[in-house]
């Protein structure tokens, strides 16, 4: 019986590739057995600690022994400490499983309380632990910057506690405080866990990369914090008075108070007529959505989100989030564009969520950024003729030429936010 | 760092503090300082006033003057203290500098410990470290092992204790884990039990290294130093001034240089009854370029390549028994240099100038040698080429017998060597004065009287043509020659007539000394050099002394023999007496026990079952297979079975797939087994039927929970 053997064109493909594949290897075997003695070095400096330094000059002293020096009692101790020390401490070293539980926000610039879960994966029990959260190691700065530079921004106001032991298949959970100064959608730090096992002789170093991320909403402006601020609040409690509690509101009836009812004024005629205390009520006139517009827009929009870059910006969500907050707060639903996102049916609809809950609103700001200003007029303008009627408030940067107010109808009201405001 | 670290802390320090004062007995300024400093540590501990006030009241940098300043005015009252205290003495500026830095050091660590009694500082580490260093340079412990290992091990427990408290202290590490952990409880005894078992791996290890470094420590000083001997024996070669050193060049000139150069200074001192004659101090075996070599130093052994060539490591069989002039301590080692055969001998007990170089000159006959030393260095012409400590003084025991030695055949082949050019000139020579001699003490003789009788001894020098070999020259002008001229050809002539020699050099001691009765003196015009030539006959190297006006004399142990002998047997009989009675004998073990003693014996024995135990414990936990968060043992086995099979059934190609039941499995190796059979390969395929007839078994055995048998 005889068989046919057909070597095409992948078949010779597939040899060439497993043949450089295995030639690849080969060299890189080949480096790395050139390299290790190096590499060896390296990995015995970096794990060296003020004891092992101490113990390594003083076991350079003592090689004087050749010389007749009786110091082999003292250079045996050196030598073992270190060759001992050092092999039992790899083979100590630990295998940490760390995970972050964090929450989905947090304003910027606010404290942040986090848990750290650290999981022994290894055999052996790992020692003499500490742990430290680290946004910008010295020696993998370039990764960091490749990853996210924002991770930079991050504080550390309380490390986790140190451990002494954690067994095999065990976890521990180590509770930790940071802060997050720049508004954004950041990375949390990675963890650097070290084990000074056995006797502080040597240290094993390792970073656990963390792959959460964290929603940082802007600050919520305060009316103390300067004159700028001062007026933007001022402007936007008028509008949310005149909005919710204003001339708007049409008279349902009269009834009799009873205690714990609001009272928006007294029906003294009532009153005097049947000798009860009587109340007038009003109805809202359907001031249950409210819409928020947030223009970003940009004569120079960057990809950069950083403070210092567009302070105004950051103030207009700022601002937005002051707003979105307090009329959430009145039980208000509101409806948030911002001009960064596309528009879609799903983005003017009317939110489903509770008014309440303001958390998703904030994400969404928070990852907010700068757009052109075509771009942004193009969207506004369709965005606001897919919702309604409803009152809408349009928080813009722009000045009077680039955004005129004339463009809008009545029920829209424009705060402008920027040096001049 | 909690009440009791800080207590250990203390106690680390107070054993560094006794260690000082037994080793510069300085016992009650140290011990006062040391308990002082405790009482200030315990009061600043207790209300934390150092630590809180220096940090916040010093910038940092004032900080650092202020404790520079203060660490140099602790040196400079140390410094008074301890010179002050020597001053009624020798001082020697060596010991009173490590006097003062140990003592400035143990000083510094109280401080830091005041300034910090709850956390101790980084610094006290090396500062501890070197308070060992420097009091165990000063002689603070012995050199021998057991006191070694005891420092060794000590310094190992002491640092690591040090280390894990004070590194320990800044990271605020809770000694159990948190309160979240369940096993919180179940932990407490794990670090502990951890880190005793670390420590006492360390402490073995240090054991074993202090052991390793005495094994080679000696033989890697050996090497080194004969290394360097070689090189400064090159470099003074070249020196101009002669008589600096002890005479160790095979060049022809040397000894002359050397006679010339302070002809006067003494060179060596040697207590012996009766003259000591001829003392050897190298022997060279290869005649090249005009000078001679040693086979056996380093750089001619490289090139030889034969083990034959090569130096013997003697080690001591004893300790010493020969009377000093004056009483060492510790008494003097005792090497077999020549065979051991009962005779007459007499003791030589030689005093070097240690500065001249470490030499060792002895007579030719030496049964053995008594000296300060671990382990010794000999050649092959029974040379000591190292390892004796020349500052202190040495004792030989002289036969009357020559000694028996054995050549070899590389040996032979080199003591018998001439270079071409040279064996041309000298063979005819050595003919015509050998003559009829057949033996090798005739043929020694015989050349002998020819240098002896035609010739004339000068120091003056000649002038010998450039292109010329000096010794050819000299043969053939028969010019007026020194020692070295003779010497070297009388051996190249005997060489000549098959008979082994080698060149050697030394002193002839044979000057009394006017102060003091059986003392001899060898000035450096005393260096002489010498033949000695191998007799077959007798099997031992005898002396050839051709240099005209000069005659072979060593000593001569008949006269004295009786006397030395009966002394040594007195002696020993004395020792044997006192340790008969089992009394005697526990006395005496007391009376040898050191201070070191019962701590190596802690450290080494008392180490071995706490490791076993602990090892046996965290085994059980960590290791064993059942432990494995609770496992049950049966799977464990089951799958290791498994396997154990899988892995004798790829030799069949045939490997399971994963997501095969072992049934399916079981089918297809008795289709595979089927196939071989049909291929002529019956043996094969009756074991695959064993194989699937074990799967299925595994399979239902594991489905009623049980452990399957394992494949037979």
């Amino acid at each position: 019986m005889t068989s046919l053997v057909v070597d095409g064109p992948i078949h010779q493909q597939t040899r060439l590739n497993r043949f450089g594949a295995a030639v690849a290897r080969s060299m890189r075997l080949i480096w790395r057995t050139l390299t290790s003695p190096l590499r060896l070095v390296l990995s015995v400096r970096r794990s060296m600690t003020g004891a092992s330094a101490t113990l390594l000059v003083v076991c350079i002293v003592t090689l004087n022994i050749i010389w007749g020096y009786p110091w082999v009692g003292m250079f045996s101790a050196c030598v073992s400490l270190l060759f001992f020390g050092w092999l039992i401490s790899r083979i100590m070293r630990p295998r940490l499983l760390v995970q972050i539980a964090a929450p989905r926000s947090a304003p910027a610039g606010q404290p942040i309380p986090i848990l750290l879960h650290a999981r022994n994966q290894g055999r052996l029990p790992a020692m003499n632990l500490t742990f430290d959260l680290r946004a910008d190691a010295k020696r993998s700065r370039r990764l960091a910057a490749k990853r996210d530079e924002r991770k930079i921004a991050c504080g550390v106001l309380s490390r986790p506690p140190a451990q002494g032991i954690i067994e095999s298949s065990r976890w521990v959970s180590l509770p930790s405080t940071i802060s997050f100064e720049q508004r954004g959608v950041h990375w949390l730090p990675d963890v650097l866990v070290t084990s000074h096992f056995p006797f502080y002789l040597f240290q094993n170093v390792f970073r656990c990369p963390v792959q959460t991320e964290i929603a940082i909403t802007p600050r919520l402006l305060r009316g103390d914090e300067d004159a700028v601020t001062k007026g933007l609040l001022d402007a936007l409690g008028g509008w949310s008075h005149k909005l919710l509690s204003g001339d708007a509101l049409d008279y349902t009836g009269s009834r009799e108070y009873q205690v714990g009812m609001p009272v928006r004024r007294w029906d003294f005629n009532s009153w005097a007529r049947l000798g009860r205390p009587i109340v007038r009520e009003y109805q809202s006139p359907s001031i249950q959505l409210v819409n928020v517009v947030v223009d970003t827009a940009s004569e120079h929009p960057t990809t950069r989100r950083r403070v210092e870059d567009d302070p105004a910006l950051e103030r207009l969500l700022s601002l937005a989030a002051t707003a979105v907050t307090v009329l959430t707060q009145r039980l208000v639903r509101v409806r948030l564009y911002i001009t960064n996102e596309e528009v879609s049916e799903q983005s003017a609809s009317p939110s489903l969520l509770m008014p309440s809950d303001s958390e998703s609103m904030l994400i969404r700001l928070a990852a907010g950024g700068p757009v052109a200003r075509e771009e942004a007029d193009a969207r506004l303008s369709r965005w606001l003729e897919m919702v309604g009627r409803a009152p809408t408030l349009i928080l813009t940067a722009r000045g009077e030429q680039t955004l005129p107010s004339s463009r809008f109808s009545s029920h829209m009201t424009i705060l402008r936010v920027g040096e001049s405001t | 760092m909690n009440k009791s670290a800080n207590a250990v802390l203390g106690f680390v320090l107070w054993s560094q503090a006794l260690f000082l004062a037994s080793t510069f007995r300085s016992w009650s300024v140290v011990m006062a300082v040391t308990a002082l400093a405790t009482l200030a540590a315990a009061a600043f501990s207790r209300w934390e006033l150092v630590e809180r006030q220096t940090k916040r009241s010093m910038p940092r940098w004032l900080r650092w003057i202020t404790l520079a300043v203060s660490f140099a005015l602790v040196a400079v009252v140390v410094a008074f203290w301890r010179i002050g205290s020597q001053v009624d003495r020798d001082i020697n500026p060596v010991q009173v500098g490590v006097d003062i830095l140990a003592h400035a050091t143990m000083t510094w660590s109280l401080i830091l410990w005041m300034m910090r009694p709850r956390s101790g500082h980084l610094a006290m580490l090396p500062l501890g470290l070197l308070v060992v260093l420097l009091s165990v340079a000063a002689g603070g412990t012995s050199t021998s092992l057991a006191a070694q290992t005891t420092v060794a091990l000590a310094t190992c427990l002491g640092f690591t204790v040090g280390s894990q408290l004070i590194l320990g202290a800044s990271r605020a590490e809770p000694l159990v884990p948190s309160a979240r952990d369940r096993s919180a409880e179940r932990s407490k005894w794990l670090t502990p039990a951890f880190s005793l078992l670390t420590l006492s791996l360390l402490m073995m290890g240090t054991s074993a290294v202090a052991n390793v470094t005495n094994l080679f420590l000696p033989g890697i000083q050996n090497r080194l130093q004969e290394q360097l001997k070689s090189s400064l024996d090159a470099v003074a070669e070249q020196t101009v001034v002669g008589g600096t050193r002890y005479v160790a060049s095979g060049r022809l000139g040397s000894i002359r240089q050397h006679m010339l150069g302070s002809p006067r200074e003494v060179a060596l001192q040697v207590y012996c009854e009766v003259p000591p004659g001829y003392l050897r101090g190298s022997a060279f075996d290869l005649y090249r370029d005009s000078r001679w070599l040693d086979s056996g130093s380093v750089e001619i052994s490289r090139m030889i390549q034969s083990s034959e060539v090569r130096d013997k490591h003697l080690l001591p069989v004893g300790e010493g028994v020969a009377k000093l002039r004056h009483n060492l301590n510790p008494p003097l080692q005792r090497f077999p240099i020549n065979d051991s055969s009962t005779q007459a001998t007499i003791d030589l007990e030689v005093h070097n100038d240690p500065f001249k170089g470490p030499m060792v000159f002895l007579p030719l006959s030496t049964r053995w040698l008594e000296a300060r030393s671990r382990e010794i260095v000999v050649t092959n012409h029974a040379i000591v080429r190292i390892g004796v400590d020349v500052t202190r003084p040495y004792v030989a025991s002289v036969g009357t017998m020559l000694p028996r030695s054995e050549l070899t055949t590389k040996m032979r082949e080199i003591t018998t060597d001439l270079s071409p050019d040279i064996e041309s000139a000298v063979r005819s020579l050595a003919q015509s004065v050998c003559g009829t001699a057949t033996t090798a003490t005739e043929k020694a003789k015989a050349i002998s009287d020819h240098f002896q009788q035609k010739y004339s001894y000068s120091l003056v020098q000649v002038q010998i043509p450039s292109e010329k070999d000096p010794l050819i020259h000299f043969l053939e002008s028969k010019h007026d020659a020194h020692c070295e001229y003779f010497a070297s050809a009388t051996a190249l002539m005997l060489r000549s007539v098959g008979v082994p020699s080698r060149y050697v050099i030394g002193y002839v001691a044979d000057e009394p000394s006017e102060e003091v009765t059986g003392r001899w003196l060898a000035r450096n015009q005393d260096a002489h050099a010498w033949v000695e030539a191998y007799d077959d006959q007798t099997g031992r190297w005898f002396p050839v002394e051709s240099t005209p006006g000069r005659k072979y004399r060593t000593v001569e142990p008949e006269r004295q023999s009786n006397g030395v002998v009966d002394m040594l047997a007195g002696l020993l009989d004395r020792d044997s007496d006192e340790q008969d009675t089992l009394a005697g004998r526990i006395l005496g073990w007391i009376g040898s026990m050191r201070a070191s003693d019962p701590l190596l014996w802690l450290f080494r024995i008392a180490q071995l079952p706490l490791f076993l135990v602990l090892a046996f414990l965290l085994w059980n936990r960590y290791l064993k297979p059942t432990a494995r968060g609770g496992e049950d043992p049966a799977d464990v086995l089951s799958r290791k079975l498994l396997r154990q099979v899988d892995r004798r059934l790829q030799q069949f190609s045939l490997q399971r797939r994963p997501s095969e039941t072992l049934y399916q499995f079981a089918e297809r190796i008795d289709r595979h087994s089927l196939s071989l059979v049909a291929s002529q390969r019956p043996d094969f395929g009756q074991q695959l039927a064993g194989f699937s007839a074990w799967y299925r078994a595994y399979a239902d055995a594991r489905y009623q929970g049980q452990i399957p048998r394992p494949l037979e």
